[in-house]
């Protein structure tokens, strides 16, 4: 099998020959093809050309056009800076004042000739690999782009205290752009999109089902209706909210290595959403030894019987040893599904 | 009134509650280190164990500290007067590099609620600034914060220019951050690592406490 009938496989509840990799490679990816991590963030062919090296020699079976936040937030107006090495941030947040986001962000065509565009190009350059590999595209979740435009700190506050009807208006039109952008990624070519919502990680079950959930499952809908697929990925400690990641209906629920693996598997039972992850990026990959990642990687994969895709949980640290990356490709090989 | 009314509206982030109630306690007459110690800390102590417990998360955390920070404008003054002194003074900051903030701030918040003076140097800050800080502001710690793998060996810096600049063994240095491990903090010689912001101020406290002892005898 090759990477997109492997994953075609997992998707559509069948046996693969061995199970997905799915690892995230951004400025691992960078730093392997020589290139800084700016040059990686601001042109679709450099990242192409990192991203399709790695996958070749690690067997990653995803090439995904993810590199930083802040590509929707450059779209709004946002100041955006780009360290050489480093994550695009914003200095200073675009919205200073959470009740002028409505007159303060229009949507926008994100054929923009920005950074928007040139993840469409990504997508566009990487379908020369689409007999082989799956495509996979990516947005900020509302919530998250939320906590971009206006600032986390401010915006944690907000929603603590604030007019709901005002945190929703902002919610809104981050969600409006997601939809607009990730349906815009599929019809570029893009076969699964990427749903990343950190910050709602960091809020209570309670919250996140009024702030997060119904936003997250309007850009999943949104996706589908259009043929896609996605993957909602969530970086920090989401224990209290698996259930509600599985009911979005993402096609696929990534989690983070806080997560206990198990939970997360029961959380999807009954249903056809395929789980992802969780071994520690950092005390496994990157401190760890080949020994120990392939004890981590089996141990995860141990758990199920099927609806499963490996990966560590989150981005694969830039200065992850070779033979540990390695590591992960031999362990699935070996042991199939 | 009973002080704990305040530290009840502090936990529920009620900031013009608790300012109000500080003043009606200071009118009542009750001593500004009870008020600060039975009302406005005990309620950011019980925050900070509810927050370590999942049972409440960063929202409630932020409007609580907000709400401390709005009680304590208004018992500045008495506490100066009456001579209270903090439990110790905390330099913090996050690394070089790095320009993630909340756990950092989290982490400050739940030093104030252990009494101890915190100065936040903010974020993307260089060795040197941690060290000229901690010697100016005469710092019992220093507290370091990093992200991301790329910045977290900065805090191995942070030790050597405290080294270099001879106050090594009168500062102590605390570090953290989701990929910072004991393991880490041992290999790069670091005091103390805490996985979440209330196990950070507790340590903060009770290095400061060990530090008073030390000195007295």
């Amino acid at each position: 099998m090759h990477a997109r009938e492997r994953v075609e496989a997992v998707l559509n509840g069948r046996k693969p020959d061995r199970i997905p990799n799915f690892n995230i490679v951004m400025f691992f990816s960078a730093k392997q093809g020589g290139r800084s991590f700016r040059d990686y963030v601001s042109d679709y062919r450099v990242l192409c050309d990192c991203d399709f090296a790695v996958s070749e020699r690690y067997g990653i079976d995803m090439l995904s056009a993810i590199s930083d936040p802040m590509r929707e937030a450059e779209g709004f107006g946002a100041r955006v800076r780009m360290p050489e090495n480093g994550v695009p941030y914003s200095p200073v947040a675009l919205i200073d004042d959470l009740y002028d986001a409505p007159d303060k962000l229009k949507p926008y065509d994100p054929y923009n000739g920005k950074r928007s565009e040139d993840r469409l190009r990504a997508i566009e350059h990487l379908q020369q690999y689409r007999g082989e590999y799956v495509i996979g595209g990516w947005v900020e979740g509302a919530f998250a782009e939320a906590c971009d435009l206006r600032g986390i700190n401010d915006f944690l506050t907000d929603i603590a205290c604030e007019d709901e009807d005002a945190i929703h208006a902002l919610l809104d039109i981050t969600c409006r752009q997601a939809i607009r952008f990730a349906t815009a990624q599929v019809r570029a070519g893009a076969d699964i999109i990427g749903i990343g919502d950190a910050a709602s990680s960091l809020i209570s079950p309670a919250m996140y089902r009024t702030f997060a959930f119904p936003y997250q499952k309007a850009i999943v809908d949104a996706v589908h209706a259009v043929g896609g697929r996605t993957k909602l990925h969530i970086c920090g400690n989401t224990s209290k909210v698996l259930d509600q990641m599985v009911e979005t209906g993402s096609d696929i629920v990534d989690v983070d290595w806080m997560v206990d693996l198990r939970a997360a598997r029961d959380a999807a039972k009954g249903r056809h959403t395929v789980i992802c992850g969780n071994y520690d990026p950092v005390a496994i990959l990157l401190q760890g030894t080949p020994e120990l990642v392939r004890e981590r990687v089996n141990a995860c994969a141990d758990l199920f019987d099927g609806g499963y895709i490996s990966s560590a949980g989150c981005e694969v640290p830039m200065d992850t040893p070779e033979e540990n990356l390695t590591a992960v490709l031999r362990a699935l090989e070996e042991r199939g599904v | 009134m009973e002080l704990k009314e305040i530290s009840l509206q502090l936990e529920a982030g009620r900031a013009k509650e608790v300012k109000a109630l500080v003043q009606q306690a200071i009118d009542e007459g009750f001593p500004a280190d009870r008020i600060l110690n039975e009302g406005l800390l005990a309620g950011m102590n019980a925050i900070g164990v509810r927050f370590r417990n999942n049972e409440v998360f960063v929202p409630e955390v932020l409007i609580a500290a907000r709400a401390m920070k709005m009680g304590a404008n208004v018992l500045k003054p008495l506490l100066t007067e009456s001579g209270v002194q903090a439990a110790g003074r905390v330099c913090i900051g996050t690394v070089m590099g790095d320009l993630h903030d909340i756990g950092k701030n989290l982490v400050a918040m739940m030093m104030e609620g252990k009494g101890l003076e915190v100065i936040d140097i903010g974020t993307d800050v260089p060795p040197e600034q941690f060290i000229e800080t901690a010697i100016e502001e005469d710092c019992q710690i220093i507290c370091c914060s990093a992200l991301l793998t790329t910045t977290m060996n900065v805090m191995g810096d942070v030790v050597r220019a405290a080294e270099n600049a001879g106050i090594r063994d009168r500062v102590k240095i605390m570090v953290g951050g989701a990929p910072v491990t004991a393991a880490f903090a041992a290999q790069i010689g670091a005091d103390a690592y805490t996985p979440d912001a209330a196990s950070a101020a507790e340590q903060a406290a009770a290095f400061c406490r060990e530090m008073k002892e030390k000195q007295a005898v």
